[in-house]
């Protein structure tokens, strides 16, 4: 017999070859890195309503929308957006907010919701799944996301566990949704942009009985690039229209593209976005202009898309009053100052059908945008 | 300077996290209900530092961070009964500084700016009993409670969470915490060894209620026992606000033993 301590040997040493490379094994693939990267195109996530709600017989428009909802801040001066000193919201501020949103979205009554900054699961907002609540609060049935700023844990300024998506939200079934991702910004260090979001276009499939290859496509640009990123972005995202254009689909598509309309009178807005103790626009300032509130080189970034496509808003609409078509502002006292949220098609908008829900000013530091979409035959 | 400093902070605090225990029959015993030998030392250079005051009493701190996170912990031998041994421990932990080093706008923000601090510790009891199932094995098992004082309101939101960090710091946010666990160790040959422990850490009020950490590691120790190197893994699982996680991160220690 062999000794006790030969027993023991063999049976630690067969532990450790077999059965620990196995745990490692398992467990390896199942830890997430401490932020993701994004392959170019991967299948969107998708969502379903814990209860199913009816949807119309006989249609021949539907209402789509645009949103960013600022994850669940409200008009609360978060740190990132807003000159504020808030970083992570409490369980009721963002309920809060939550419900003003669902009830907004109940009273228009969208039937394909593009919704940008939407939290997974995030400190900020308390942890809560924004999609599912705002699915089961409202009376969609399915949504598909792309996650565009997704870190396990960020070390700055008490983050923490990061998950945004960009949301496609839907009364009729989502099919081949998927999230593409568009260029990264090369205006930062490694450590910030390793850490940083990754804008996304999230597209999907809405399957409306009767009406064929009718797509869904949500943007949400780079807001605060100063390199040429959001231009990218912007192309992309044209890319991707002509795509199905070329193939013979329909889409309705939009989002937040973080730049304005062709022929707005006012291009900078660093002074109107300047925080206490900033300075800009004077020799000595550097930056000169304030990262994201300079429009002006932006011009005729989006005059293609523009040409080809049907905006919701027509330029020569808005020019006629711009302040109406107004989506956006970073002071949380102030009226919308600029417009930034688009919709397009490349089929037919009903005629001035369109609404910037001004009203809307509790809810985000954006405006709901909504236009009726002529169903294709 | 200030970042540099703050970088030598962290790997140490990251380090001495995922470092831990050691072996050899005599001397390596943090881990098991053993104490050191009365005038021993045994300096670590990520894990705590140990000195034997007599035989059956023992003090353990961390130089390094002592100024910082200052955790002290004296462990009191009651002898052998029937081939088990009883020791008792005693802490007592102060992480307020090492927070509030870590409260900040910017890069290394782990809380963010928008929560205070306040000044408290922790108190932390319990027992180990230890065996010897084989003749080079040590079976050891563990339980505790902490206590928390608090000397001002603590932000539920203000916690850190990450693996390790997050169940050391529950219970200032979750009073009280329990510890379970087992320690496992022996010799593959007399140089070589290995170590397989399981810690549990347990919540009250809380559905985040559950951390586990498992640690698995070959250890080297020199033949007059005045060096010892781990090298393993540590695993660990836990119901953390967002929801349950798995990490897996590397374990290893350098431990220097005087005497």
């Amino acid at each position: 017999m062999k000794p006790l301590y030969r027993q023991f040997l063999f049976s630690s040493s067969l532990f450790y070859a077999a059965v620990f490379p196995l745990i490692l094994l398992i467990l390896v693939s199942s830890c997430e890195p401490l932020a993701t990267d994004f392959p170019d195109i991967e299948g969107a996530h998708y969502y379903y309503a814990a209860t199913t709600h009816p949807v119309p017989d006989t249609f021949s428009v539907i209402r789509v929308m645009t949103w960013n909802i600022r994850f669940g801040a409200g008009r609360i001066p978060w740190f990132g957006d807003a000159c504020g000193d808030r970083v992570i919201l409490t369980e009721d501020e963002v309920y809060g907010s939550l419900q003003a949103i669902a009830d907004k979205i109940n009273e228009v009554k969208p039937d394909v919701l593009l919704l940008q900054e939407v939290d997974i699961n995030s400190k900020r907002s308390g942890y809560i799944d924004e999609l599912q609540w705002i699915l089961d609060n409202t009376y969609f049935n399915y949504a598909a996301y792309g996650s565009q700023w997704k870190a396990q844990f960020i070390p700055s300024d008490g983050l923490g566990r990061m998950d945004e998506a960009n949301a496609i939200l839907s009364r009729w079934k989502i099919s081949d949704a998927e999230r593409i991702q568009l260029a990264i910004r090369t205006d930062q260090d490694k450590l910030t942009r390793y850490f940083y979001e990754r804008c996304c276009i999230v597209t999907g499939r809405i399957e409306i009985p009767y009406v064929k290859n009718l797509y869904a496509l949500n943007i949400h640009a780079s807001a605060f690039a100063t390199d040429d990123t959001k231009e990218k972005h912007i192309i992309q995202f044209k890319d991707e229209l002509d795509k199905i254009n070329g193939e013979g689909g329909w889409f309705v598509a939009g989002g937040d593209m973080n730049t304005l309309p062709p022929g707005s009178d006012s291009t900078d807005y660093c002074i109107e976005d300047m925080c206490p103790g900033e300075s800009f626009h004077h020799s000595y300032d550097d930056p000169f202009h304030k990262d994201g509130s300079d429009y002006t080189p932006e011009k005729h970034w989006l005059d293609a898309l523009y040409a080809t496509y049907q905006c919701a808003v027509p330029p020569e609409v808005y020019k006629t009053n711009q302040v109406r078509y107004f989506s956006h502002t970073t002071r949380g006292t102030h009226f919308w100052d600029r417009t930034l949220d688009y919709l397009f098609t490349n089929y037919h908008w009903v005629e001035n059908s369109v609404v910037t829900h001004q009203d809307a000013t509790k809810q985000s530091d954006h405006a709901p945008v909504s236009v009726l979409f002529v169903l294709p035959k | 300077m200030k970042k540099l400093f703050l970088c030598l902070i962290g790997i140490v605090a990251f380090s001495n996290l995922f470092s831990q225990d050691s072996l050899r029959m005599n001397y390596w015993t943090n881990g098991t209900a053993y104490t050191i030998p009365r005038h021993r030392w045994e300096l670590g250079l990520f894990s705590t530092s140990r000195y034997g005051i007599t035989q059956n009493l023992e003090l353990s701190l961390h130089p390094l961070m002592f100024f910082l996170m200052p955790q002290v912990k004296i462990k009191v031998g009651w002898g052998e009964y029937s081939g088990f041994r009883l020791t008792t421990e005693h802490g007592i932990f102060y992480p307020t500084q090492a927070m509030r080093l870590v409260t900040r706008k910017g890069a290394g923000g782990l809380i963010s700016p928008e929560f205070t601090i306040p000044q408290m510790f922790s108190l932390h009891n319990g027992f180990l009993v230890s065996c010897k199932p084989f003749k080079n094995a040590i079976l050891s098992s563990h339980a505790g409670i902490a206590f928390s004082i608090k000397f001002g309101p603590l932000d539920k939101l203000s916690t850190i969470d990450l693996p390790i960090i997050y169940p050391r710091l529950a219970v200032f946010y979750h009073n009280p915490e329990f510890d379970v666990g087992m320690d496992f160790r022996g010799k593959i040959i007399p140089v070589f060894g290995w170590l397989f422990n399981v810690e549990n850490f347990l919540l009250c009020h809380t559905k985040q209620n559950w951390f586990l950490e498992n640690k698995g590691a070959l250890v080297y120790t020199s033949k007059k026992e005045t060096f010892r190197a781990e090298i393993g893994y540590k695993l660990c699982y836990g119901r953390y606000p967002a929801g349950p996680q798995w990490h897996l991160l590397p374990a290893l220690d350098l431990v220097l033993g005087i005497k």
